[in-house]
């Protein structure tokens, strides 16, 4: 299903970013749209009910928390074997993304985590797996974007 | 890099920093029921969120949108080879000015996987995708590229910081 209400999709648009920090940031951002501010309310909630805002809070800069982060991508030659290797890196809750993708390296997970120390036992384990064949840790060695907005779309694609 | 690092923050801190990464109450006044919540005044809240926002420890604040429920049902990372350290910089640059490039990162090359641009991309679908990528790759003059395709998600989930103490992972 896709929303096609234009009142949403301004909406949509105007909370995806710099949602007001003040006493009552709803009734300001009302104004803006010139809604009512309990109708606002009405509509963010309905659209958070039926899935298409996934959360509504702050996205943290995981460096300025003082975690490190990378992306991983592990090699599993026999495609009946991924399952099994989504679900070992899915139990740990620093593996925050994680994709089947079309590639001779074809599960691809971001890692977030305290220190580098963690993140390397986390892909020894993952890579000591027999099912797996080959791994490569690709920290970011220099950011351009991080998701700029573009309306209306999601932002969390992976962080690392 | 060290406006506020992880020591510098305080257990309130990191208290009112577990609740910000899960749902804002959707209510009139949201940091007010935060505050009642940590023991805190209103006013404490909001100085503590718009400091962070001013320093981009906050990177945003709002709403996570699912986005093919909004029309771009096509997404794709693409990795590119630049392999002279010059260009490297101009060619992320010139990508990150992409409207449709959400993610451009520089990362290092392995064995057998020469390629160190990623992009993470979005269209409609996959014509959509490959004409953007089209278009990159001219712009940029890069032609050494691939396109790697997710074929299905695993796991999207939202870090949790200050609460991954729990971690199963025996």
């Amino acid at each position: 299903m896709s929303v096609s209400d234009p009142l949403d999709n301004r909406i949509l648009a105007a909370v995806q970013s710099d949602f007001p920090v003040c006493r009552r940031p709803f009734r300001e951002l009302a104004r803006k749209l010139e809604v009512g501010e309990d109708l606002l309310l009405a509509r963010v909630r309905s659209l958070r009910e039926q899935g298409v805002i996934r959360r509504f809070g702050a996205v943290f800069d995981s460096r300025r928390l003082g975690y490190v982060s990378t992306l991983v991508a592990l090699e599993v030659p026999n495609e009946e074997d991924l399952p099994g290797v989504a679900a070992a890196v899915n139990r740990y809750p620093e593996a925050t993304h994680n994709y089947q993708r079309e590639d001779r390296f074809n599960l691809w997970f971001t890692l977030i985590a305290r220190s580098r120390e963690r993140i390397g036992e986390i892909i020894s384990r993952v890579a000591s797996l027999e099912t797996v064949a080959g791994v490569m840790d690709l920290p970011a060695e220099e950011l351009y974007k991080i998701r700029a907005s573009f309306t209306p779309l999601d932002d969390e694609t992976g962080e690392a | 890099m060290s406006v506020s690092g992880a020591a510098s923050l305080s257990e309130t801190d990191r208290a009112l920093i577990r609740i910000l990464q899960e749902d804002l109450p959707l209510a009139a006044e949201p940091y007010a029921e935060i505050a009642g919540r940590l023991g805190l005044t209103e006013e404490e809240v909001l100085e503590r969120v718009r400091r962070w926002c001013d320093q981009g420890v906050i990177r945003r604040f709002g709403a996570s949108v699912r986005h093919r429920r909004v029309g771009y049902k096509a997404n794709c990372m693409v990795v590119w080879r630049v392999d002279d350290p010059l260009e490297q910089r101009r060619v992320g640059q010139l990508f990150a000015g992409f409207e449709r490039v959400t993610h451009c990162y520089r990362r290092p090359v392995r064995k057998d996987w020469p390629y160190n641009l990623y992009t993470m991309i979005h269209g409609a679908d996959r014509e959509d995708l490959d004409r953007l990528v089209a278009g990159m790759s001219e712009a940029s003059g890069i032609g050494d590229y691939r396109l790697v395709f997710s074929v299905r998600e695993w796991k999207k989930t939202s870090m949790k910081y200050f609460s991954e103490g729990t971690s199963n992972d025996g």
